[in-house]
């Protein structure tokens, strides 16, 4: 987003602004609560991935116990060990939760600043004329557009940040529905293994049960995403009709 | 609305005190801030906490172009000191230097990690605000801060004096910001001291080192200054305080329980 600066403003103009600045902050506030359930939801993904790597080796280690008849429940463990390591690969690929409390951060702080810059133009509009007042509503001016410019440079980060951890909700959800069918799969193999039926049943049981986990993880995570991502855009919209009104021309 | 004082006025030589704002917050302790100016080149001391800007702002520029700011002095590491810096930064003089005790630097880039420091060593320095107009940073150290500074101006006689000398007064009320009574003045002052100031050895060397010093006006970062007799009358009754009153509370608190 460009800013297109002017040094003249009305002051009902600034009020307007500041009304708009808290609504802004207000916004990133009540983000922070969604951001904390997304990350509280995906910080169980590292244990319900080693779980299910472990229970993929021991069901691997049944199967060759089975010999023959274990062979296409081998298969669909090294399946799922594929499965395992795509969620272990996306656990260590953190940056965007981390992302998301950063930004939430940065923007409350430069929010901050913008608005007592914006209580101070305001002061300074009723109160001064000439040459000092010249100095001081550029300086403040200039100032406006700095923070200005890093509370959308942060929103815009924000929004990446959230767009990333979707992303990574997305990659679980499709492990989520490919590991569902592997377990039902076992399950049915299960069946032709005799007398090691009922522990590769208990696999697929345990196999469900891991999916299940992760599945009410992902929806959990899903539905702050998108509270998340509305207030990012309202925000976003917010921001660019604050830039619509750096151009009120004083009357 | 911010008050604006004069302190101390020849030519363009001024000390100004801005302070006592009505609009201010009574959750956060009253703070003074001060401009040195001579020749055209300002220095704000002090220059305050975040809420107290737009105020601080408004209130100085109907004194001094704020483009002359090329210096801004933080006595110490507290935010009501300075954790509006990021804020100055932004509509002083641009790369105007800003003084800070060295031992806090790391700890005052907390407030604006884009800002750049410089640092006071603990024996302290000298900014010349013109050829004449030269400021000192005093040592002030555990008074109360581990490291902390006062600006003595020998031209002008006037000593910033930081927390040292500082006053809580009643909320809400408007008044001069001299000390007119100092008998009575010693009520607002004496438990600041007795419970802010921790070493007997920092004050009695602080009040050694200043008391050689032709000062005329003690002005400190909360409550009134104190000038003529009432600067000796006050380090008088200073070297006779019983400070370091925290130290009760080791007998009294709860790690001395059974």
């Amino acid at each position: 987003m460009s800013f297109n600066p002017t040094p003249h403003r009305t002051i009902a103009g600034i009020k307007r602004y500041q009304g708009v600045l808290r609504q802004i902050e207000t916004s990133v506030l009540r983000m922070l609560p969604e951001v904390t359930r997304i990350n509280s939801a995906m910080s169980k993904l590292a244990g319900l991935s080693e779980d299910l790597r472990i229970l993929s080796l021991n069901a691997e280690l049944a199967a060759g116990r089975a010999g023959t008849r274990g062979a296409s429940v081998r298969a669909l463990t090294q399946y799922t060990r594929g499965l395992v390591r795509r969620l272990l690969e996306l656990n260590e690929n953190t940056a965007g939760q981390i992302g998301l409390y950063r930004q939430c951060a940065s923007s409350l702080l430069f929010l901050r600043h913008l608005r007592q810059v914006e209580i101070a133009s305001a002061r300074l509009g009723t109160a001064l004329q000439g040459g000092t007042a010249q100095h001081a509503g550029l300086a403040l001016e200039q100032a406006r557009r700095h923070y200005l410019d890093q509370v959308v440079t942060n929103v815009e980060g924000l929004l990446r940040a959230i767009t990333d951890v979707a992303r990574l909700v997305r990659v679980v959800d499709d492990v989520v529905g490919q590991a569902e069918s592997i377990a039902t799969n076992i399950a049915t193999e299960a069946v032709t293994t005799g007398s090691h039926e009922g522990e590769f049943v208990a696999v697929a049981e345990t196999m469900r049960r891991y999916v299940e986990e992760l599945r009410t993880m992902n929806d959990r995570s899903a539905k702050a995403i998108r509270l998340s991502e509305k207030g990012c855009r309202r925000m976003r919209e917010a921001l660019a009709g604050l830039e619509r009104q750096g151009t009120v021309v004083a009357a | 609305m911010m008050r604006c004082f004069t302190l101390y006025s020849e030519g363009s030589h001024r000390w100004l005190l801005f302070g006592q704002d009505t609009d201010a917050n009574e959750a956060a302790v009253d703070t003074n801030q001060v401009a040195v100016s001579a020749n055209g080149s300002t220095m704000l001391l002090d220059p305050g906490g975040m809420e107290l800007f737009p105020a601080a702002m408004g209130a100085l520029v109907h004194e001094i172009d704020i483009a002359t700011v090329h210096n801004l002095f933080l006595s110490h590491q507290d935010p009501d000191i300075g954790s509006a810096l990021p804020l100055w930064r932004q509509v002083v003089a641009p790369g105007a230097a800003i003084h800070v005790p060295e031992l806090w630097t790391g700890y005052i880039a907390h407030f604006d990690t884009d800002a750049v420091l410089s640092p006071i060593p603990d024996e302290g320095g000298e900014v010349a605000l013109s050829n004449q107009v030269k400021l000192r940073f005093l040592p002030a150290h555990y008074l109360h801060s581990s490291a902390a500074f006062c600006v003595y101006d020998p031209i002008a006689r006037v000593l910033f004096s930081g927390d040292i000398g500082a006053a809580l007064l009643p909320a809400g009320a408007t008044r001069d910001i001299w000390v007119h009574d100092f008998a009575a003045h010693i009520q607002h002052m004496a438990g600041f001291h007795r419970r802010y100031l921790g070493s007997r050895e920092a004050r009695d060397a602080w009040i050694q080192s200043v008391m050689h010093l032709p000062i005329d006006i003690l002005v400190p970062q909360h409550g009134l200054a104190l000038r003529g007799q009432d600067v000796m009358r006050f380090l008088d009754w200073l070297s006779g305080l019983s400070i370091a009153s925290g130290l009760d509370a080791y007998r009294r608190g709860i790690a001395s329980r059974p």
